[in-house]
């Protein structure tokens, strides 16, 4: 137990960010050591105390862990503070606790603090596109709650720490500064402003959350993995402190992965994980729903955040809950072993009429039912309504899926080139049933999950083509991961020129017998210089 | 007597005539630029050589490099832009230091881009960017053109200065001295001495039918060899459609320092990205464009006459006195010689240790 402690300390003390550096420390934060004596003593050498624990700008805004995380990475980086990564965390964990978002404020932007890739999301009107969207992803400014005069105190921010700003592309065709300190404070406190009924109503559960302890059963996809399934054993240590045991099993070729991890629960419901899975250090950004009881979000890896898997966990003891079927999909007048994963399993299973369910099968612990399922050459193909007990979840039953579409369907790749590390991407293919109306691309079409799959790039036009694109910018591996190339310049290409490239994906898979294709678009591009927690 | 005087005069100013003949025989041009981490790079054009790089004092990369006319000192925008430094070429010794920032003040002062010499070589003016650093908020201040006396020494104080407006990119007196012409959204010119408004040529703010406004946007000061400032402008057609390529429209605005002529001439349906222009000082309708590309444009006919891959990227493109080379930089550690008529590549001059030059100006003096 000491052995494994110090290792995890020492995985921990590598990390740079705050909201992952806790568990190493937290044990060392003396008791008496009230939040708000800590910023004071922090932050009060150019923050006016205000009383009543309020401080100049720091108490007149709201943000995520994440943001308040990297409000004190500025505050290291441009006016030389100097803090422990243990007070760091503990200005975070108080700031974040009574001065965040509510889970109705953050739940349009969880795919930015999950650091899901190659999202995009539109700006709330063209102003707000040039003026924060041309640097930052929506979620930058959606992700924090102030008002005009804090608004504008941001602008003088920008201008003043990064002077350029102003002759950018998209800057110096208007009026830029009249535009950001005259309009956008007020335009920015109508969408982002600091009071709010959601967080009103949510502020005293921030600092009173549901206890976690227990045992979860856990599905999700991990994309060029496929989906998955497992449990986890979370313990209580410190307030708002857990420790995780969790195992998962990939369902399309069985490989098994362990994990333990420390946890810290910001705001009531911003789980914020470290675990050591298999030989991955992996980051944890996870939802905790209200009643405590179940949690969303995504996985990823600490050096590659855009590799990881989406998770759903519920508690193990809790009602009969389908987080996953596998298979996704079963063809007419065949009979099929198919399985339900998630909770409370074990009782009552039905797939509609005209389909006969055998040889039922259930876990003791009741995380997963599963049964010989036989249709006839009649059964209609789409949606079948499966009940697991209480539970709903759906069977598709098709005999060809109607169409594959590849995800993302486009992406962005970066070259590494000396310390900086390549962004890869991973490419899914992922087929449909048109649903009732026929038709593609509507409402009542029907995911049939991942599907395993060669893959192929080619040159996405002439250009690329002369350019050669497809043999510089880097190579497609099997499992449709892209891995770019190094950066330039490259003295093959001309002008010397990088090994950027923009090219077409192919997913090619087999259904039924039948092949099944779809394309992607990639576009491979310079390096990711700067990284953050909220891009 | 009378006549042996007479003689000695006549042989003296022969002698001075064949002195001056001598000298002007022996000028050459001297090509200074900037390279990372932060040195002044002194290279002999003809012989297609650095002869020094001069290390400067401070952390930053050189961008800007403003000569005197008298082609001795160097004066530098290094250290994050908070700092103009004059070195002399020949011997790299330090003489003047302007800090632009001012502590008493809790401001910090950004150099802008913009930045130029008076023709007396009295003066460098300099387009600031200054916010005041209070305890827990910034406070962006206008922008002005401050003016600091080159006599200064080490710790140069600004003589003058006004508000100007914000997103000026480029700067320059004309060859009298009396006019300085600050490149922003419009071409606004000021008399450097008063801050008085003597004109604006519009840019952002013309009227040109059927044309959005064009972006200008080159950032480096090349002009000194031909006294005709160019530079390239971006704009489209509102009456054609976004698919014609015709829509796309490249031009050169041109502002002649000697008699303030400005003009602005459309030349192509743009076929490219230019990042900067100089033009010839022999054949002044002749200006030339770079980036990956070698462009050759008659101002005359509104033309592009010529144009040629280059090996990489460059930014900036200087042209010697004569008009007969062309010197291309700014970017990676080579400055590439182009014959102006020909455009076949004549020569190379190569960074020693391979210093990048990082966006650096590139700038010929005669000496």
């Amino acid at each position: 137990m000491v052995v494994k402690r110090s290792t995890r300390a020492g995985l921990l003390a590598s990390a740079f960010v705050g909201t992952w550096a806790f568990a190493a420390h937290a044990a060392d934060v003396p008791a008496f050591y009230e939040a708000t004596t800590l910023i004071r003593e922090t932050c009060g050498t150019c923050h006016t105390d205000e009383g009543d624990g309020k401080f100049s700008r720091i108490s007149h805004m709201r943000k995520t862990p994440e943001g308040w995380d990297m409000t004190i990475g500025r505050m290291i980086d441009w006016h030389g503070l100097k803090i422990s990564p243990t007070h760091r965390e503990r200005i975070v964990k108080h700031l974040a606790d009574t001065q965040g978002l509510a889970p109705a404020e953050t739940a349009a932007y969880r795919w930015s603090l999950e650091r899901r890739p190659n999202v995009v999301r539109p700006a709330a009107d063209e102003t707000e596109q040039a003026m924060c969207g041309r640097c930052h992803t929506l979620a930058r400014p959606a992700l924090q709650r102030r008002d005009a005069d804090q608004w504008l105190k941001l602008v003088h921010t920008h201008l003043g720490e990064f002077p350029t700003t102003e002759y950018q592309a998209q800057s110096r065709d208007r009026r830029w500064w009249e535009i950001a300190s005259q309009e956008m404070p007020q335009a920015l406190a109508s969408r982002y402003g600091l009071q709010s009924d959601a967080w009103d109503s949510w502020r005293d559960k921030a600092i009173n959350p549901a206890d976690l302890s227990g045992a979860w059963s856990l599905s999700g996809t991990r994309p060029g993995k496929g989906p998955y399934v497992g449990t986890m054993e979370v313990e209580r240590g410190a307030k708002d402190a857990y420790t995780t045991r969790w195992a998962i099993r990939y369902l399309r070729n069985g490989e098994t992965a362990e994990a333990s991890g420390d946890v810290r629960l910001f705001t009531g419901y911003e789980w914020r994980g470290t675990s050591r899975l298999g030989e991955s250090t992996v980051r944890e950004v996870y939802a905790v729903s209200e009643d405590g009881r179940s949690l969303t979000g995504r996985w990823f890896h600490a050096e590659a955040d855009e590799l990881g898997g989406s998770m759903t966990a519920v508690r193990a003891d809790g009602p009969a809950t389908v987080l996953h079927v596998e298979p996704a999909v079963i063809k007419p007048g065949t009979t099929t072993r198919v399985t339900l994963h998630g909770a409370g399993l074990g009782k009552g299973l039905a797939f509609g009429p005209g389909v006969n369910v055998a040889n039922v099968e259930h876990a003791p612990d009741g995380s997963w039912v599963a049964a010989d399922v036989t249709t006839s050459v009649d059964t209609p193909a789409g949606a079948l309504a499966v009940k697991a007990g209480k539970a709903e979840a759906v069977l598709a039953v098709a005999a060809d899926i109607d169409r594959a579409t590849v995800e993302p369907p486009f992406a962005i790749a970066r070259l590494g080139g000396g310390s900086t590390p390549p962004v890869v991407a991973q490419f899914e293919l992922v087929g449909w049933l048109n649903g009732p109306d026929g038709k593609p691309e509507t409402d009542d079409d029907i995911r049939v999950g991942s599907l395993p799959a060669t893959w192929s790039v080619d040159n996405f036009d002439d250009v690329a083509k002369e350019m050669k694109d497809t043999h510089f910018a880097g190579r497609m591996q099997h499992n449709g991961l892209f891995v770019p190339a190094a950066t330039g310049p490259n003295p093959q290409r001309p002008f010397s020129g990088n090994n950027a490239g923009n090219l077409s994906v192919t997913g090619t898979a087999e259904f039924n017998g039948k092949p099944v294709e779809a394309q992607g678009h990639l576009i491979v591009t310079v390096q990711k210089w700067i990284k953050r927690a909220i891009e | 007597m009378v006549n042996g005087m007479k003689r000695a005069v006549l042989a003296a100013g022969v002698a001075a005539v064949a002195l001056t003949g001598a000298f002007a025989a022996q000028a050459r041009d001297i090509l200074l630029t900037g390279a990372k981490p932060n040195l002044l790079v002194v290279a002999d054009a003809k012989a297609r050589k650095v002869i020094h790089s001069w290390t400067l004092p401070g952390g930053g990369s050189p961008f800007a490099v403003v000569p005197s006319p008298d082609g001795k000192v160097a004066y530098v925008v290094t250290n994050r832009w908070e700092q103009i430094l004059g070195i002399e070429i020949d011997t790299g010794k330090q003489v003047f230091q302007a800090n632009l920032s001012m502590p008493e003040k809790n401001e910090r002062v950004k150099a802008m881009l913009a930045v130029d010499i008076s023709p007396d070589g009295r003066e460098i003016a300099v387009f600031e960017s200054p916010v005041r650093m209070l305890s827990d908020h910034y406070e962006v201040q206008p922008t002005r053109v401050t003016f600091y006396p080159t006599n200064g020494g080490m710790d140069a104080k600004p003589v003058r200065s006004w508000e100007a407006p914000r997103r000026t990119a480029q700067m320059m007196y004309n060859k009298a001295g009396d006019k300085l012409y600050l490149i922003s959204w419009n071409v606004e010119v000021h008399d450097p001495k008063t801050g008085k408004l003597l004109e604006t040529h519009a840019l952002a703010d013309w009227t040109l039918e059927n044309s959005t406004p064009p972006d200008v946007f080159g950032v480096w000061a090349q002009f000194e060899t031909s006294g005709l400032y160019v530079n390239p402008y971006f704009a489209m057609r509102t009456d054609s459609a976004p698919d014609n390529p015709e829509t796309y429209r490249t031009g050169m605005v041109q502002i002649d320092l000697e008699t303030g002529a400005f003009k602005t001439t459309d030349f192509e349906a743009t076929s490219g990205i230019i990042f900067s222009a100089a033009s010839n000082p022999v054949r002044r309708n002749e200006a030339y464009g770079v980036y990956t590309q070698l462009y050759k444009i008659d101002l005359d006919k509104g033309e592009t006459v010529k144009k040629i891959d280059l090996p990489h990227t460059y930014y900036t493109v200087n042209v010697s006195t004569d008009g007969s080379e062309l010197y291309v930089g700014g970017t990676m550690d080579d400055i590439g010689v182009y014959d102006t008529k020909t455009f076949e590549k004549i020569g190379a001059i190569d960074l020693p240790s391979g210093n990048d030059m990082g966006t650096a100006w590139v700038r010929v003096v005669q000496r």
